[in-house]
């Protein structure tokens, strides 16, 4: 078996819930081709730049981030899991708000109509929004961010295919 | 001579009430608990202020509120404690130079990352989230044992 290196364009297949990566990947590109109902796209408002955990250095904004977290109960024998797909959407300036907020609201609509099935399943189930209040040192406070929650059910292939 | 058959319902209500209040208090101090025991750590590094302290001193939960959606409680810190400045050599502690910094605002800016005005790069330090969801069975369990033990201990009253 050849593993994974690393992830480069078209590497992956998708959809997929066959590893973490391909899961990651999966709720990227349902983001990515999600057309609300007045066509809006998420491409409007943060091009491509939706990344994983953190963006890289120096970011273009306004941009959104992914992040998992994943538990299983007993009950489901570690093969069904609840998922938290916490989704920011972070600008800067604070002028870029209104921004984050309508790429935010395509997140809401794109999360909630969730269901892959094509590769073990996903599906969305309730979600939690907030905008970030201003923030003090530490931070810099020309930042503006909207922070989603999104509680997924996973069945994913990694977990439930044994050879 | 009669049988008189009752509906104990208000009673068992009043029982469970009271009892869901205490398992949900029990409940809210495991996490509370697992809170500040995770904090002992290590937490943020911010360099300002003394981060850390202030804030395993602050968590807190609140009395249990019956809601809509049954009884809640709040475990973190509450709003508008400023966050004090470390003490220079030879002068006392202040209030920090900046009034509107409070301490709930410095843990929300680490739990949520934030772009760091000295590191200059995103930073996070998430540590409320992570111990709420290793917490969680361990919160269920605690929960259920309190819960019975006050049903059990509220039918033998009776």
């Amino acid at each position: 078996m050849t593993l994974p290196k690393y992830v480069v364009p078209s590497s992956l297949t998708l959809p997929s819930t066959a590893s973490t990566t391909q899961i990651y990947g999966t709720l990227r590109k349902h983001l990515i081709d999600y057309v609300s109902p007045s066509t809006d796209t998420l491409a409007g408002f943060v091009g491509t730049r939706i990344w994983v955990r953190a963006a890289p250095a120096d970011p273009v904004f306004p941009y959104l981030t992914l992040r998992l977290d994943r538990t299983s109960l007993p009950a489901y024998n570690g093969y069904r899991e609840t998922a938290i797909l916490e989704v920011q959407g972070v600008g800067k300036p604070d002028s870029q708000l209104p921004l984050v907020e309508s790429a935010m609201d395509i997140v809401d609509q794109a999360m909630t109509s969730l269901t892959a099935r094509s590769s073990g399943l996903i599906v969305g189930r309730g979600r939690t929004r907030q905008t970030v209040p201003q923030l003090t040192d530490p931070a810099d406070s020309s930042v503006v961010a909207v922070v989603a929650n999104y509680e997924l059910y996973l069945w994913p292939v990694v977990l439930t295919s044994r050879a | 001579m009669s049988v008189k058959v009752t509906d104990m319902s208000p009673q068992f209500l009043k029982a469970y009430r009271d009892a869901s209040r205490k398992a949900l208090d029990a409940a809210a101090n495991v996490y509370e608990g697992n809170l500040k025991r995770r904090f002992m750590k290590g937490y943020y590094t911010s360099q300002a202020f003394r981060s850390t302290a202030q804030i395993v001193q602050h968590v807190q939960r609140e009395e249990p509120m019956f809601t809509g959606n049954g009884w809640s409680s709040k475990v973190g810190i509450p709003d508008g404690i400023p966050a004090v400045a470390k003490a220079k050599r030879g002068k006392k502690v202040s209030k920090s130079a900046t009034p509107r910094t409070m301490v709930g605002k410095i843990a929300l800016a680490w739990e949520m990352g934030h772009h760091n005005l000295f590191s200059r790069k995103w930073e996070r330090v998430e540590i409320f989230k992570p111990v709420a969801i290793e917490s969680a069975k361990q919160m269920v369990d605690t929960y259920n044992r309190v819960l019975n033990r006050f049903l059990e201990r509220g039918r033998a009253v009776k």
